[in-house]
């Protein structure tokens, strides 16, 4: 119910003038003397029609103003929450990218041996199985090198397994250095080491692991302890036709114990293997018939 | 003549009526739950205040970011009665500031200016951030 200006305060409205035009419309209209009849009932229309428009003013006003607050507490929750969704989302993307780097992480750990820093064990055979699976359907050849460091145990006796930690991973350097870009490295396990040679046939593989068994040779490790010098014994292998990965790696293990009982750094290349145009090595035992 | 000062709330925007300087402003939002308790004794004064001048110049300032029908009906009440002063020979001038980013605001102040006659009416875009 709106009050009248005589009900509240005076100066407590917003219509004042309106307030002050009726007033004057009131006294005119009942001072009637000073008007003809005529004009008299055209003023009181006007005056009414005033009245009305004034009343209906007021309503719409306060009809607008409950509206408007309606529409802008509304607008103000909204706001709210935008920023609530706002930091909620930008919480969501810092969990994204941490899981992300967990997981690249994860990953790496999973594929990764933590002493040289090449593939581990699980991996290169991994990476053997779909490399035999792409030989296959290329027909072009894959060789594999069986890497064992010569008199390993002797060395950790020795210097400790810090320093035969520093050579493992000296090994591995310069294991990763010598072979191509596409070639895999891993280390399957304490001083054993896998490499797969895509494209390679026996006698670049033979090649290979002559270079190698000579770099590692001519490569001392230089320690708190002095050079330290490691050699080298690799077992070759060439996969054949449609034999599994663990096939190829036995007869490569074969190879490479017998480099080990010929006395150790050197190359051998499996028997069932051959090179057809033999390579000028000392250290290969090619086309061996056994 | 005393000056009215009231801080913003949540509801009703800061109010600096400093007669002495012959300037006011006001500046936030409004939609103060009863604008006729909060608008009508500051129109009162304002009024009288216009009435007692026989030569000044006075500024009213504005920086509004939302304001219900009622505050706009108080706004129009201001602007009617430094009109009136500005017929009879007083210096008037509205600054009407506005966030540029702010269609509303901006389109309201040139709504408002649209009846200005004798008093200046200015529009002013706030600085961006």
């Amino acid at each position: 119910m709106i009050q009248s200006s005589a009900q509240r305060d005076s100066s407590c409205t917003l219509f004042a003038f309106e307030e002050k035009v009726l007033d004057l419309a009131e006294s005119l209209v009942s001072n009637t003397d000073q008007m003809p009849d005529g004009l008299l009932n055209g003023f009181k229309v006007l005056r009414d029609a005033y009245n009305q428009s004034y009343r209906e003013s007021q309503r719409l006003l306060r009809i607008s103003d409950r509206l408007q607050l309606d529409l802008h507490r509304a607008n103000q929750q909204l706001s709210e929450q935008t920023q609530q969704l706002q930091k909620l989302n930008a919480q969501l993307h810092e969990e994204i990218h941490h899981r992300k780097a967990l997981e690249t992480e994860l990953r790496r750990m999973a594929t990764t041996d933590e002493l040289t820093g090449i593939s581990n064990r699980r991996h290169i055979l991994e990476l053997g199985e779909h490399e035999i699976r792409r030989h296959r359907r290329s027909q072009r050849p894959l060789t594999l090198m069986l890497c064992d460091l010569d008199h390993f145990k002797a060395v950790n006796d020795c210097y400790g397994h810090a320093l035969g930690d520093n050579v493992l991973r000296h090994f591995a350097q310069l294991f990763r250095a010598e072979l191509r870009e596409g070639d895999i490295a891993g280390r399957l396990g304490g001083e054993e080491f896998l490499a797969l040679l895509p494209e390679t046939g026996s006698r670049e593989g033979l090649q290979a692991a002559e270079r190698l068994r000579q770099r590692l040779e001519d490569s001392p490790l230089h320690s708190s302890r002095g050079l330290i010098r490691i050699t080298l014994s690799i077992g070759v292998a060439t996969h054949i036709d449609d034999e599994p990965l663990n096939h190829a790696i036995a007869r490569a293990d074969r190879s490479l114990y017998r480099a080990k009982d010929a006395g150790r750094n050197q190359v051998v290349l499996d028997s069932q293997n051959c090179v057809t145009d033999e390579p000028n090595t000392t250290t290969t035992t090619p086309c061996e018939s056994k | 003549m005393q000056s009215i000062h009231r801080e913003a709330t949540k509801r009703s925007p800061e109010l600096r009526f400093d007669f002495a300087h012959h300037r006011l402003s006001l500046a936030g939002e409004s939609y103060p739950e009863d604008a006729a308790a909060f608008f009508g004794p500051p129109l009162q004064a304002m009024a009288d205040y216009l009435d007692s001048l026989t030569e000044a110049s006075v500024e009213l300032e504005l920086r509004m970011t939302y304001f219900n029908s009622s505050s706009a009906k108080a706004l129009m009440n201001m602007f009617q009665l430094l009109e009136r002063a500005a017929a009879r020979g007083i210096t008037a001038r509205v600054r009407w500031y506005y966030d540029p980013e702010d269609d509303a605001m901006q389109e309201f102040g040139e709504d408002f200016a649209a009846d200005f006659q004798h008093s200046a009416f200015e529009m002013i875009p706030l600085p961006t951030d």
